[in-house]
């Protein structure tokens, strides 16, 4: 009997009690509750309803969650259908909250790892309700068994997804979409409500920044060895590898259970990018140090290493996309390819690249309209010293392919460093702030 | 684990019952009580938040005392307490007599427990304290001269109301249960109008919103009257047989042309047109008033006009009809039920002087003389932060040479005490409750232990009547002991006249009030003079020298009025209440604070615009009394020319609203005409 939320949002006056009654229930910290209010229109622009959306985790058919996490650490109740998170498996690796629109998954800091809505299954197996719908002062909340009848339309603040989420929303009535209040304003409304903050920041995820700049280097490292006999110690390949191995690692709520990464490579990318990887070392590595005449290990190293890049990029697939939907200049896949090309001493392979990624870079500033202030700054930086340099560099003589390498490099940064300022993960939040601006026809600033 | 039933005791509509999960002696789940029917699908948020509340790091465990001098408090033992104030309590009775010692009690807690506090101060030979109240007195006596009572149907009988207007109140937060039946209503086809200055989220459930001047409410209800009287949509034999002065009442409207009152009120003739062809042609019709609107200097009078529109359409005493503002029907324990109860005596006893304005708080502790005021005992209340003019209430505070104060936190209040008693919480002292909204008597039933040193009142009192040389015997009938016992007992007695009342049924959940009218006034007796319908009041005149009808004055802050003073500001300024708070009460708990409400002032952007306010703009908001500093919040749902910040942020959060307004009493029943407010705001700092 898979049970969903019914939600009314002619009910719900967004008082905030179910997210209390969660903090009770599940005596979490208060701000650490999986039941959250989201409020569309809070600023009243006029010719737009205020309303609210309670939302928890769904208990998706297909939970993006369960599909991500690396470690096995979800499981789903077979009687009510609850997608649950055992911590005592979690490895506090945040990608699951990547993974889910809804924001359901919450990264505990303090604990390590993720905790979620259990959908009160202690309580539902002893016949009561959760505690969000006992404890609703309006019954704008309910759980129902309704197979059949979830989600249809879709409402503002609410991703639609192929996931199949366990949630029915009642609609706002037709008659309230548009508000009662009459005045109109004399001046020009500009929004102000600034965008929501988005779940993932540099600030904690430097590791990753570090660990993607890493793994082209490497993969393009070995491609030079084996393709255009470009001879590197092991060292120089190991001592990269191993520290952004470390950092990775370092950066997971739960070192002791870092092993568990690799359990789910029948779903997960992130344990098929960690075990692609770590294959493509240790591949590489043995090259290195054996160094045996025939060629077979070099190229099923360097194959490995850059299906590990293809990987790598798969990972980040979540997050907010340009409307054309290209891959993003920042790809690591190309910047294997582009770097190979400069290490291997191929101009065609590293102009092919390097065109591309400019191609996409600039494609990329004019959709975001980053072609003002610092956007422009950085683009110019990123063109200049990752690019121009580089082939000035090259073609004037010969200054030796590491400062060629660097400078390449340090276009890569700034160029992944803007990937993840832009990287913004769908959350009901954000969801709600899109589709504000769509009703009101939001004057971009 | 033991569920005990209790219910909330704040100053609040809904009065929730609760059923309270203890677990090991310590609050693990609150919950509604089915049995409320006003209540029955949750407590709200604040409720719910008391899980923190008891609990909470900043509670005050122990009596504190402060450090001369600084503002550090220490920990001092009760007897040190007790001694320092039998000490001084002795000294000022002997020097300038009893009454330079204040009673300060305010609405904090409900209980009858409550009335010990006035019984301990006569024992002790007297004290000064205060008259009218900060809340709705001018709403209740504008009731009680038009109805003759304050009482309205149950709440759920809304749900039958095919018009229901929502005039100065927003149910959603400050009211939540009442949605639930407003919802109802909606559901079965019924309009909803909201009179509000702000599109409140009641507004978004609205079929109107009509958006009036501050103040001018009473204008627009007598234009409807007009237009009602016109069109003929007077229910003719109801008025006939039920009100009174109705032939004058017609008379007087006839100055309210809408062409007018739409110039006074800014509101467009449209809208007035409209909601007075929804109370002329739907039918039942409910009115539910909020108290900010009453709240003004002409408010009495505003709220008289409005009863007048029910009259005259022959809403009262019928299902899904009347006026929804008061229900006193609880109040069976009151000798003397409210407003009544504030007012100050007509013959003083010589003992407990009853002298002090609510409303003028401050001003009138600085002014009084004979005895002067040298000591002031706090309860249940936060008058810093929530009384009018809050810079004269500091002055005067400060003024004193001793002040003690008991509550639960260090509140504003609490910091400018010598000496902080700790508060009891609702669940470590059982006491029998009414409410205002529902008409349940209710047990708030003790569950746990008060934690650390904590005593409640009574019991402080007690030890104070002895530490003053009272033997056992001359205070056990006013006091009682600190027993669980001696508490149930004494609640016992009080219960005792009513048939229905006992503490073992009370234990089981709520009761209805003996005698309780589930549509109000259905016996059409109206226990005024005439025993009608007063439209036409000679009281209203002789008490308060108001006009006996209900007219329309321009209130004494208006932008309109063309005084030297309300030249220099031009917004009004609204302080209405957040479903996060009851007034100054649960901000400081981290379960409300991480909901991320910050004090903002909303303006208009319009108002913004033209003071080059943008959004998070640091502004001042000023008047002759104070000024507060806050981050600007622009709004287009806010009314322009209108302002506001929610009241009961602490001064040490922010601030409070009180630095600008004024203590002044409204046109009757003694209330604060505080929401008489007009301010400039001004640009500090663009936004960061």
């Amino acid at each position: 009997m898979p049970l969903s939320f019914v939600f009314d949002q002619n009910r719900c006056t967004g008082c905030q009690a179910c997210q209390l009654a969660c903090v009770i229930e599940n005596q979490l910290a208060p701000d650490r509750s999986w039941r959250k209010i989201y409020t569309f229109n809070e600023r009243h622009y006029p010719g737009a309803p205020l309303f609210h959306m309670s939302l928890a985790c769904n208990h998706c058919g297909d939970p993006a969650c369960m599909v991500a996490c690396p470690a096995l650490a979800y499981s789903r109740d077979r009687e009510t259908g609850a997608v649950l998170l055992d911590v005592d498996k979690c490895i506090g690796c945040r990608y699951c909250t990547w993974a889910c629109p809804y924001d359901a998954p919450k990264f505990d800091t303090a604990a390590g790892v993720v905790t979620k809505c259990t959908l009160c299954n202690h309580r539902v197996s002893e016949g009561l309700k959760p505690a969000c719908v006992d404890l609703c002062p309006t019954g704008a909340l309910e759980l129902a068994d309704l197979s059949q009848d979830r989600i249809t339309n879709r409402v503002a603040g609410f991703t639609a997804t192929d996931l199949g989420p366990a949630i029915k929303i009642i609609r706002l009535r037709s008659d309230r979409e548009v508000p009662a209040q009459a005045t109109a304003l004399a001046t020009q409304l500009i929004p102000w409500s600034p965008r929501p903050l988005s779940k993932v920041t540099l600030k904690h995820e430097w590791p990753l920044l570090v660990f993607t700049l890493v793994a082209p280097v490497l993969a393009a490292m070995l491609a030079a060895v084996a393709f255009a006999g470009l001879d590197v110690h092991i060292a120089a390949f190991l001592t990269p590898a191993l520290a952004a191995t470390a950092l990775g690692g370092a950066h997971l709520g739960k070192k002791t259970r870092a092993w568990r990464i690799v359990l789910n490579v029948a779903d997960s990318w992130l344990s098929r990018e960690i075990v692609l990887f770590n294959l493509f070392v240790v591949a590489a590595a043995t090259y290195l140090w054996l160094r045996p005449t025939g060629q077979w290990l070099a190229w099923s190293a360097t194959i490995l290493g850059f299906v590990a890049l293809i990987a790598v990029d798969t990972v980040y697939r979540y997050g907010v996309k340009t409307a054309s939907n290209l891959p993003h200049s920042a790809s690591v896949f190309l910047s294997g390819l582009l770097l190979a090309g400069v290490m291997g001493l191929n101009p065609a392979l590293a102009g092919t690249a390097g065109l591309a990624k400019l191609a996409l870079y600039i494609w990329r500033k004019i959709e975001l309209q980053q072609l003002g202030g610092r956007g422009l700054l950085a683009g110019v930086t990123r063109i200049g010293l990752g690019i121009l340099v580089p082939v000035a560099l090259w073609t004037t003589g010969s200054p030796g392919i590491w400062l060629v390498v660097s400078f390449v490099m340090l276009g890569e940064l700034i160029d992944r460093w803007e990937f993840y300022l832009e990287m913004n993960i769908m959350t009901p939040e954000l969801q709600m702030a899109l589709d504000l601006d769509q009703r009101i026809g939001r004057l971009d600033d | 684990m033991p569920v005990f039933t209790t219910a909330c005791p704040r100053n609040c509509y809904s009065t929730c019952s609760m059923r309270v999960q203890v677990d090991d002696g310590r609050i693990r789940r609150i919950e509604p009580h089915p049995d409320n029917l006003a209540t029955p699908e949750g407590v709200c948020l604040k409720g719910l938040s008391y899980y923190e509340r008891v609990y909470s790091p900043d509670r005050i465990l122990y009596p504190l005392l402060r450090q001369p001098g600084t503002d550090q408090f220490q920990r001092v033992s009760w007897e040190h307490a007790l001694d320092l104030i039998v000490q001084r309590l002795e000294a000022i009775r002997e020097e300038t007599g009893p009454q330079s010692v204040m009673y300060y009690a305010a609405s904090g807690t409900k209980g009858l427990l409550n009335a010990v506090g006035i019984e301990f101060w006569r024992l002790f030979g007297g004290c000064t304290t205060t008259y009218g109240d900060l809340c709705w007195p001018a709403g209740l006596e504008a009731t009680r001269l038009t109805l003759g009572d304050n009482k309205h149907s149950a709440p759920w009988d809304l749900a039958n109301a095919n018009l229901i207007v929502m005039w100065g109140k927003n149910a959603a937060e400050t009211n939540i249960h009442q949605m639930v039946f407003v919802d109802q209503a909606l559901d079965r086809g019924a309009k909803l109008v909201v009179v509000d200055p702000r599109r409140t989220q009641t507004a978004e459930r609205a079929d109107l919103l009509i958006q009036p001047r501050p103040g001018t409410d009473g204008a627009l209800a007598l234009a409807i009257a007009r237009l009602l009287i016109r069109r003929d949509l007077i229910h003719h034999r109801f008025v006939d047989e039920h009100v009174q002065g109705f032939a004058q009442f017609a008379q007087t409207v006839q100055e309210y042309s809408v062409g007018r009152v739409s110039d006074i009120t800014d509101v467009p003739v449209t809208q007035i047109e409209r909601l007075a062809e929804y109370i002329g042609t739907i039918d039942p019709v409910t009115i539910s008033s909020g108290f900010g609107m009453q709240r003004y200097t002409n408010s009495g009078q505003t709220i008289r006009a409005l009863l007048a529109l029910l009259a005259i359409t022959g809403n009262i005493g019928k299902p899904g009809a009347g006026w929804v503002y008061a229900n006193l029907q609880s109040h069976i324990f009151d000798a003397v039920k409210d407003p009544i109860a504030f007012y100050p005596p007509e013959r003083p006893d010589g003992r407990v002087r009853v002298s002090i304005s609510t409303a003028r708080l401050g001003k009138d502790m600085l002014t009084t003389r004979d005895p002067p005021l040298r000591m002031i005992w706090v309860e249940r209340g936060n008058p810093v932060t929530q009384n009018p003019d809050t810079n004269k209430v500091l002055e005067a505070f400060r003024a004193l040479e001793f002040r003690v104060v008991v509550d639960q936190f260090l509140t504003d209040t609490a910091r400018e005490a010598d000496l902080v008693l700790p508060a009891k919480t609702m669940f470590e002292q059982s006491d029998v409750i009414g409410a205002y909204w529902h008409p349940y008597i209710q047990l708030r039933q003790k569950m746990i232990d008060p934690p650390g040193e904590v005593k409640p009142e009574s019991e402080i009192y007690g030890l104070l009547a002895r530490g003053l040389g009272f033997t056992e015997q001359e205070f056990a009938d006013v006091i009682p002991g600190p027993s669980d016992e001696a508490i149930e007992e004494f609640l016992t007695r009080k219960l005792a006249p009513f048939e229905t009342l006992s503490l073992e049924r009370l234990r089981q959940g709520p009761v209805l009030a003996p005698g309780h009218q589930e549509v109000a006034f259905a016996d059409f007796r109206f226990p005024t003079p005439s025993g009608k319908i007063e439209l036409l009041s000679r009281e209203a005149t002789e008490r308060w020298g108001v006009e006996e009808l209900p007219t329309y004055a321009e209130p004494l802050e208006s932008a309109r009025r063309n005084t030297p003073e309300s030249n220099r500001h031009s917004l009004y300024f609204l302080t209405p209440n957040t479903k996060n708070r009851i007034h100054s009460q649960f901000n400081n708990l981290e379960m409300i604070r991480q909901l991320g409400d910050k004090p903002v002032l909303v303006i208009n952007p319009d108002d913004a615009a033209v003071r080059k306010i943008g959004d998070g703009s640091l502004v001042e908001i000023r008047n002759d009394r104070g000024s507060l500093r806050l981050p600007a919040r622009l709004d287009p749902g806010i009314k322009r020319s209108c302002v506001s910040v929610t009241n009961g942020w602490w001064i040490s959060e922010g601030g409070t609203v009180n630095f600008c307004s004024l203590g002044r009493e409204t046109d009757m029943g003694h209330g604060a005409a505080f929401h008489d407010n007009l301010v400039e705001v001004k640009l500090v700092a663009d936004a960061s």
